[in-house]
């Protein structure tokens, strides 16, 4: 037997015989001004809009520069950042321990946010695109036995939704190479590549949708010149 | 630890958290004022700015929400102020137009709203956005996301059914709400 509750969620999904049931009984009745104002609400398109990716870094962002600015003293360190240090501080075993299952299963490994820069053969800074005008970082690019061990501290990517993630190319003109994916904006994220930068002297960062697509998506969130 | 303690606390990161619970809910909120996005994306900042400095002052015991609702409403409002002001200038572009007030009652029902919308299973919520938002019928929708229209009454229902449950809840005791 369908109770008032039934009713109630058919009269607010535009059931017109739901409407005569709220007519005749006292209980709904009471609750039919406010459903009435919860439908008209789900049809205002405000209600449904998505703020802009890039919205929760320029939020923390403008927190931290206004925590420096009322602090006497105050030096501005990026929220991540700041994070970053206090766990590099606290699990420096962690490191050890991520480097040897990076070295044990290849291919992409998450080491967020471990705030200290690596051995590298050298390292470039990343220039930020259209599409993520906020974000910046640093690419470290070490040669070992295993390929060349490719570190990326990336901050001010937008948060990704489950259903897309992030790539890292390396390429020269008419060729891509993926050489991992992950789907942090804000921390350390290391790779690997079988090819050189000399001879793919560009890397880019693309946001991609999970849709079994290999192909590079075209939209670059990030760039840097590896040239050695 | 609740994000109200964290905020009384000075954990910056909270802010981060905070935002990620309910940066979606602010911006509905600032939208639904100002009916601009550029605008409503710098009153939303603002409100998060607002709601640090005034974080000392936070009862740690309390929804956070609520406050948050109401210094989001008033950034808005702080903010087509600021820009009605600069269109009295000739010389300057603004997109300042119509404020939508409906009062502070039903800014909180709509942060609801769009709360209770979030808290939907995916297949329910798909279906809600096509049927408000695209202005779908149930046959239009099945026909999109090609399930038996039968499948697309049920999660319609169904999420119907969990607004209304959803939102039975009792409006906040607003004169205990600091606005700052």
């Amino acid at each position: 037997m369908e109770t008032c509750e039934d009713r109630q969620a058919a009269y607010l999904e535009g059931d017109p015989t739901a409407a005569e049931h709220m007519a005749s009984c006292g209980d709904c009745q009471a609750q039919q001004a406010e459903l009435d104002e919860i439908r008209a609400l789900l049809r205002d398109p405000d209600l449904w809009a998505e703020p802009p990716d890039d919205l929760e870094v320029r939020v923390v962002d403008a927190v931290t520069l206004d925590w420096a600015d009322a602090t006497p003293g105050g030096k501005v360190i990026p929220i991540g950042e700041a994070h970053a240090k206090r766990r590099a501080r606290g699990a420096a075993w962690l490191i050890a321990a991520a480097a040897a299952v990076a070295g044990l299963l290849g291919g992409a490994a998450l080491t967020a946010g471990l705030g200290r820069g690596p051995k590298a053969d050298f390292s470039r800074d990343f220039a930020a695109t259209a599409a993520a005008p906020s974000a910046r970082g640093v690419v470290h690019l070490r040669s070992t036995n295993s390929g060349i061990e490719i570190k990326l501290d990336v901050h001010g990517l937008p948060r990704v939704p489950e259903n897309q993630y992030y790539e890292a190319w390396l390429g020269r003109p008419g060729e891509l190479v993926p050489i991992g994916t992950f789907h942090t904006g804000d921390g350390t994220v290391t790779l690997w590549s079988g090819v050189f930068p000399k001879d793919y002297p560009t890397l880019t960062v693309t946001l991609e949708d999970r849709d079994g697509d290999p192909a590079s998506s075209g939209r670059r969130m990030l760039t840097a010149d590896i040239t050695p | 630890m609740g994000l109200a303690r964290r905020l009384a606390s000075g954990d910056q990161d909270a802010i981060r958290d905070t935002y990620r619970a309910y940066g979606r809910l602010v911006f509905t909120v600032t939208l639904r004022v100002l009916g601009d996005r550029r605008l409503a994306e710098e009153a939303s900042q603002a409100a998060f700015v607002k709601l640090w400095r005034a974080a000392a002052r936070i009862d740690p015991e309390r929804d956070v929400r609520p406050l948050l609702c109401t210094i989001a409403r008033r950034c808005a409002f702080d903010l087509s102020t600021h820009e009605h002001r600069r269109a009295a200038s000739p010389l300057d572009e603004t997109t300042a137009g119509t404020v939508h007030d409906d009062g502070l009652e039903r800014t909180w029902t709509a942060w609801r709203v769009r709360e209770a919308l979030d808290q939907l299973p995916a297949d329910e919520a798909a279906v809600m956005r096509l049927q408000y938002l695209e202005e779908l019928t149930h046959q239009e929708i099945a026909n999109r996301i090609e399930v038996p229209i039968g499948t697309v009454k049920s999660r319609s229902f169904r999420a119907h059914k969990r607004l209304t449950s959803l939102l039975r809840d009792v409006a906040p005791d607003w004169d205990r709400v600091e606005v700052h």
